[in-house]
């Protein structure tokens, strides 16, 4: 008798929690999300659509002593395998028998651009619970982030109804079409991740292995460089002095790069002197836009995931003080 | 119209508004010509907006939802006769629902673009960004200029920068590999990365 009254209490803290867990608001499931990007064992297949097209990747992540562990493999083209260990990451290609050491900090690999859990504390957006759905063979909450005006792009995220783990992601423009898309096609998630499929799946003996040199320098600024006509819930969070690799026979330059946020999308602005055959206009790079122009006699660029209004208007109304 | 509407209406538009809050805005909308009719401006504005993207399908759509709604397409009134969405139609209750469960089936995205009447776009209010000069390049315009290295350079050092974000792309950044290439050091081998792991037992050597 007693026995079945602790089961009926549990069953009933259990369906509880569900509940709690269903009428959670936005902002919840995104801190919860935030913690099970960092903290959940998975393994699984990933299709990741970007520009018309689609490309498979097999992953699989596991934290071994407080160390993420995680190989990404592409399954497609030149078969490139992404293999990391805290915070570096090892990019194998087998096309080029090469290794590319590269250091890495703590955030996923695989999601590129998740809004953070004090995402929700942004004006320029309304966050929402829209609906339960099925992603992965698993039951999952969709959220929706939608911006207010068109100078930034909607997220759509599914979140595993249990693990608040993303199953997937969209960025949206503002016709709705999907700029990018990042959806597991199946995933087990478990903490018996075995070793083996944490490592390469080739053999690197005859591999050249390289890292970046570092020429690459950055420091934190002031500048006089300011943009007259952010679009609203923009503001200036970083400026940096860095040096950029050169071409061929030519000196390193000197580059200022400030960067804008609303609190979920970024935009970089460079600031550069003017080199021939430099970009000018529009121009697509990867799921980025990016906008360059000749201002008061420098090369002004703008890149980031927004829409092309949003780089244009920035690159546009960047203005140097006259002293 | 206020904000919270337009909100609605445009996370109704795309898919993006929770089934039960669906229900209750075609309620509303059946229940007040008024709003109705500043929707379907609304909706036309978005449509321009939109280059009246055409969605394949629509036409099927449409009839579907008249079908499941047992109504004749309406004419607004006042208005340039149009083959009415049922969004902009007087409906019983016992309709609202046939439309939501409809919208279910179909996908409320696929909603995006009623027939609603044409309203000079002058003639509206429409609340404009004080920025608004700057168009939307077309697909021409953005894929006629290749990126240059620097470019790429500057798309890398935004990824950089922008970990705190939340804003990260691996798979991109290896595109550059190529072109980085001159700038690479050669490095002696990881000797844990040599041979494949085999090893079932857990941790990562």
């Amino acid at each position: 008798m007693k026995k079945a009254a602790l089961t009926s209490i549990a069953i009933a803290a259990l369906f509880s929690t569900a509940a709690s867990f269903a009428q959670s608001s936005p902002n919840e499931w995104l801190e919860r999300m935030s913690v099970a990007v960092s903290s959940t064992n998975y393994e699984g297949t990933v299709i990741r659509r970007q520009n018309g097209e689609s490309e498979a990747l097999k992953v699989a992540h596991k934290i071994v002593d407080g160390v993420v562990n995680e190989r990404l493999a592409s399954q497609e083209g030149n078969g490139l395998e992404i293999i990391r260990i805290g915070d570096e990451v090892h990019c194998i290609l087998p096309d080029r028998k090469s290794v590319l050491v590269e250091p890495w900090n703590n955030q996923s690999t695989l999601f590129s651009a998740l809004p953070q859990g004090n995402a929700p504390n942004t004006p320029q957006y309304n966050m929402s619970v829209v609906r339960e759905d099925r992603v992965a063979g698993r039951a999952a909450v969709m959220i929706a982030v939608r911006p207010h005006d068109e100078y930034r792009y909607g997220h759509r995220i599914w979140l595993d109804k249990e693990s608040a783990f993303p199953l997937m992601t969209s960025l949206v423009n503002l016709e709705g079409q999907v700029i990018e898309e990042v959806k597991f096609a199946d995933i087990t998630i478990d903490d018996n991740i075995s070793s083996s499929a944490l490592g390469p799946s080739i053999n690197l003996d005859s591999f050249t292995w390289y890292r970046e040199s570092d020429r690459f320098r950055a420091i934190e600024v002031e500048t006089d460089w300011q943009c007259d006509d952010l679009p609203a819930g923009f503001n200036p969070i970083s400026t940096q002095t860095e040096l950029m690799p050169a071409d061929e026979g030519e000196e390193e330059t000197s580059t200022t790069h400030i960067v804008y946020s609303d609190g979920i999308a970024s935009v970089s602005v460079f600031i550069a002197s003017r080199v021939v055959g430099d970009n000018q206009g529009w121009t697509l790079v990867g799921t980025s836009n990016s906008f360059s122009a000749n201002v008061d006699g420098f090369h002004v660029t703008a890149v980031g995931e927004v829409p092309n209004i949003t780089v244009q208007r920035i690159v546009s109304s960047m203005r140097r003080p006259v002293p | 119209m206020n904000d919270a509407l337009k909100m609605q209406i445009s996370a109704f538009v795309d898919g993006e508004l929770a089934d039960n809050e669906a229900e209750f805005l075609l309620r509303r909308l059946s229940q007040d010509a008024g709003m109705r009719q500043q929707v379907a401006q609304y909706l036309e504005i978005g449509r321009m907006a939109r280059r009246d993207r055409d969605i394949p399908g629509m036409d099927g759509l449409r009839g579907r939802i008249n079908e499941a709604l047992g109504e004749e397409p309406l004419v607004v009134e006042g208005k340039p006769e149009v083959v009415g969405s049922k969004l902009m139609t007087p409906a019983s209750g016992l309709a609202v629902a046939a439309a939501v469960a409809v919208v279910a089936l179909i996908g409320l995205s696929q909603l995006s673009t009623p027939d609603v009447p044409v309203v000079p776009i002058a003639d509206l209010p429409v609340a404009i960004d004080t920025g608004g000069s700057y168009t939307e390049p077309t697909p021409d315009q953005v894929l006629a200029n290749q990126p240059t290295e620097r470019l790429l350079e500057y798309r890398r050092r935004h990824d950089d920068t922008s970990y705190s974000l939340g804003s990260n792309d691996i798979i991109s950044r290896m595109v550059t590999f190529e072109l980085r290439e001159g700038e690479l050091v050669e490095i002696e081998p990881d000797p844990h990365f040599v041979e494949p792991q085999t090893d079932d037992d857990g941790a990562f050597e």
